[in-house]
């Protein structure tokens, strides 16, 4: 029933939007052709600062799509209401758990399969040496294998209402990770490690099957959780300022409401500080200076800066805003009977994002410029960058989100992958755009290159002004029939 | 006032409305009744402006609603499922409708006391609407389709979820609007609401209006004695035309 369904929600997308399809492929394509570049010259790069080591490059792969499993298990069958219907029909609670676990499973694996089929194609066709031996790849499938099980299990376990039973099945379960971490790291014969690695999968399924009892259990806390009081953002009165005109501050504040309630920004919030701490313990490890190769030593924190708050700019603006539509989804009839004008909505649901920029500044960019005894000007110029991303890509995302709207109650509005790729592309090729020539400037004259960064903010807003405008006609023009 | 003209709605190759005409005049509750899928939703969707008709006009007071959002602060809406913003309590979720349909902020706040207490809701009214139940979550709906204190009021189905005491409360508000010069569309496929509180009927099947008039007329034209057969015998009429 998934596979359908998934076949036919993908089918419908790609025949309604053949434009976008094309220049997903295209900018997927490039993005994987950009990586293998990267690797290629990084590779060839003696001395470098990191070098990362094989045990490393697949443990990251692996956590990566073990995180990214357990996120989706938790939202596809913890927090999903529809699973009633199976566990209210005479259904084996194990089959039900299968089912779910077949889904993570089979997607995390296709779209796996087709990365790494789009390498295999660029290796072979353009002749690119990777550094890699010839068990990487049995080893990396091994993993691939294992880690949507593993993120399916955590989530499973996490989901457990009573926190010792949360705790004590974390930790024994954690053991895998472990093991997976020991296995890459042993002095083991390379050959000994995959069949260690592929030991894994099953023994993780068996835990799997062991833990069956705790799913409905977990299916239960999920529901219970999501409709929950606890733990809740309680307001008194209007917490925006009373400047913004009455529309834009009410519709504003309902989405930022929202999206505490729902800890999103919470969690947004948390990752910023993550990515902040983790600028100022590299700059506790290498110093203020440091010896990076290819004589690019002074170019590195300002590139790691930029990285950060594009990031940053993405998961508090770019994403929220792809969604301010789609996750109204059925609940859209209540804007669209008022008679706020679409110009007041759109802006309203925009700011909601925009709210963000000075956190940023506060969290990411003046903490790392600050013991870096970077000057003034610079500082000034990292935040008006970090401005010109924000109303840039809060524009982009608002647009490409009301134009691509995914009303799809089963995703609960999330942005399509192929419509996020997209955006996230965009956003990274008009940032550059946007900030490559202030950034030259700077080079030249501190300045100038402020100056210069300043009209690029003031662009960036005439293109978002443009963008909203255009959004809200979209908006106006929008039947509303889901 | 009401009124649509020669309303015409296609999907897809598929026509919902087949030229629907009616006009409901202010201190009158009009009711429309139709099986599932007759295209009551989809008319009061066309009326609230959510959806655009293909051909004909609907006008709310005058005024198509479709090409002026102004007009919007010109009714009240209750449509048929409870879709509501579930992260917030019912008291945010009415002070934003409020504020956005263009009342200022201590009106909102003295309706939503008065709304809260006439429907019971005084005591969950800061808690999440996540917690309601989907006659709790039935009567924020209602109390949002006052909360600008609108001339017309367009409801769907607005008894749907609602135990039988809160059933009559609402049957009898929706009588008292209309005693207070309101204009009131209701949609519903209960017989027996519509004999109770409509002024006028109008009966809709596969999307054109097969019969309209008052109660009365209408037990008249067919020679029966509840709307329950009225709309059985109009129906079936109907279908074995087409």
């Amino acid at each position: 029933m998934e596979v359908i369904k998934a076949y036919r929600l993908t089918k419908k997308k790609i025949t309604k939007n053949p434009i976008v399809t094309a220049w997903f492929l295209i900018l997927l394509f490039a993005g994987v052709r950009m990586t293998l570049f990267v690797i290629e010259v990084l590779a060839d790069v003696e001395d470098l600062f990191i070098e990362p080591s094989r045990a490393d490059i697949l443990f990251a792969l692996f956590f990566v799509l073990m995180a990214k499993a357990s996120t989706e298990t938790t939202e596809d069958t913890f927090n999903n209401q529809t699973l009633q219907y199976f566990f209210t029909s005479p259904v084996k609670n194990v089959h039900i758990l299968l089912s779910r676990l077949f889904k993570v499973f089979w997607y995390n694996l296709l779209l796996v399969g087709v990365v790494m089929s789009i390498i295999t194609m660029m290796v072979k066709l353009e002749g690119i040496t990777l550094p890699t031996d010839h068990l990487f790849y049995p080893q990396l499938y091994s993993l691939m294998i294992l880690a949507p099980i593993t993120g399916f299990n955590i989530s499973l376990f996490s989901k457990q209402e009573s926190l010792i039973l949360k705790i004590l099945t974390l930790t024994v379960y954690g053991q895998i990770l472990t093991a997976v971490w020991w296995i890459l790291n042993s002095s083991s014969e390379l050959s000994t490690q995959l069949m260690y690695t592929l030991l894994l999968t099953p023994i993780s399924l068996i835990i799997t099957l062991i833990c069956t009892p705790l799913f409905k259990r977990a299916w239960v806390a999920g529901i219970k959780g999501k409709n929950s009081q606890i733990l809740r953002f309680h307001r008194k009165k209007d917490f925006l300022p009373n400047f913004m005109p009455t529309c834009i501050r009410k519709v504003a504040q309902a989405e930022i409401l929202r999206r505490i309630r729902n800890r999103q920004i919470p969690a947004t919030v948390g990752v910023t500080a993550v990515l902040s701490i983790g600028l100022l313990f590299i700059f506790h490890q290498l110093g203020p200076d440091p010896d990076i190769g290819l004589d690019m030593g002074k170019y590195f924190y300002p590139a790691l800066i930029a990285m950060t708050a594009y990031t940053v700019v993405v998961i508090h603006s770019v994403i929220p805003s792809l969604t301010l539509f789609s996750r109204d989804g059925k609940r859209l009839w209540a804007l669209r009977t008022t008679s706020a004008s679409p110009g007041s909505i759109v802006w309203g649901k925009g700011s909601s994002s925009l709210l963000f920029s000075p956190l940023t500044t506060i969290i990411v960019i003046l903490p790392i410029t600050i013991v870096l005894h970077y000057p003034t000007i610079f500082i000034l110029f990292a935040v008006t960058a970090t401005l010109t991303m924000y109303f840039l890509f809060t524009g982009i995302g608002v647009w490409m989100g009301i134009m691509f709207p995914n009303f799809d109650e089963s995703t609960r509005g999330a942005p399509d992958v192929m419509i996020m790729y997209t955006s996230l592309m965009i956003c990274l090729l008009s940032g550059g755009l946007f900030l490559a020539l202030p950034t030259a400037i700077l080079e030249i004259d501190r300045f100038l290159g402020l100056l210069a960064c300043i009209l690029a903010a003031d662009a960036a807003a005439a293109v978002m002004f443009i963008l909203f405008k255009h959004s809200a006609k979209k908006y106006e023009d929008m039947e509303i029939n889901i | 006032m009401i009124e649509i003209k020669d309303l015409r709605k296609r999907y897809d190759g598929f026509l919902a409305l087949k030229g629907v005409s009616l006009k409901v005049n202010p201190g009158e509750v009009f009711v429309l009744l139709g099986s599932n899928g007759a295209g009551k939703t989809t008319l009061i969707k066309i009326l609230t402006g959510l959806l655009k008709a293909t051909e004909g006009e609907a006008l709310i007071d005058g005024v198509s609603v479709w090409d002026e959002v102004k007009s919007r602060e010109r009714f009240g809406y209750m449509p048929e499922h409870p879709h509501l913003y579930d992260r917030l309590t019912a008291r945010e979720f009415l002070e934003t409708m409020g504020s956005l349909k263009g009342v200022n902020e201590s009106t909102v706040k003295d309706r939503i006391n008065k709304l809260s207490k006439g429907l019971e809701l005084d005591r969950v009214i800061d808690s999440e609407i996540s917690s309601y139940s989907k006659g709790m979550k039935q009567k924020v709906l209602f109390a949002n389709s006052l909360i600008n204190n609108p001339p017309n009021l367009i409801l769907d189905e607005p008894t749907s979820g609602l135990d039988p005491r809160f059933t009559r409360y609402i049957k009898m508000r929706i009588r008292d609007q209309a005693v207070k010069g309101k204009t009131v569309l209701m949609s519903t496929h209960i017989t027996s609401i519509t004999e109770e509180i409509a002024d006028r009927v109008a009966i809709i099947e596969e999307g054109d209006i097969v019969a309209q008039g008052t109660v009365g007329e209408l037990f008249e034209r067919c020679g029966c004695d509840s709307l329950e057969e009225v709309f059985i015998e109009v129906v079936n009429h109907a279908r074995s035309r087409a």
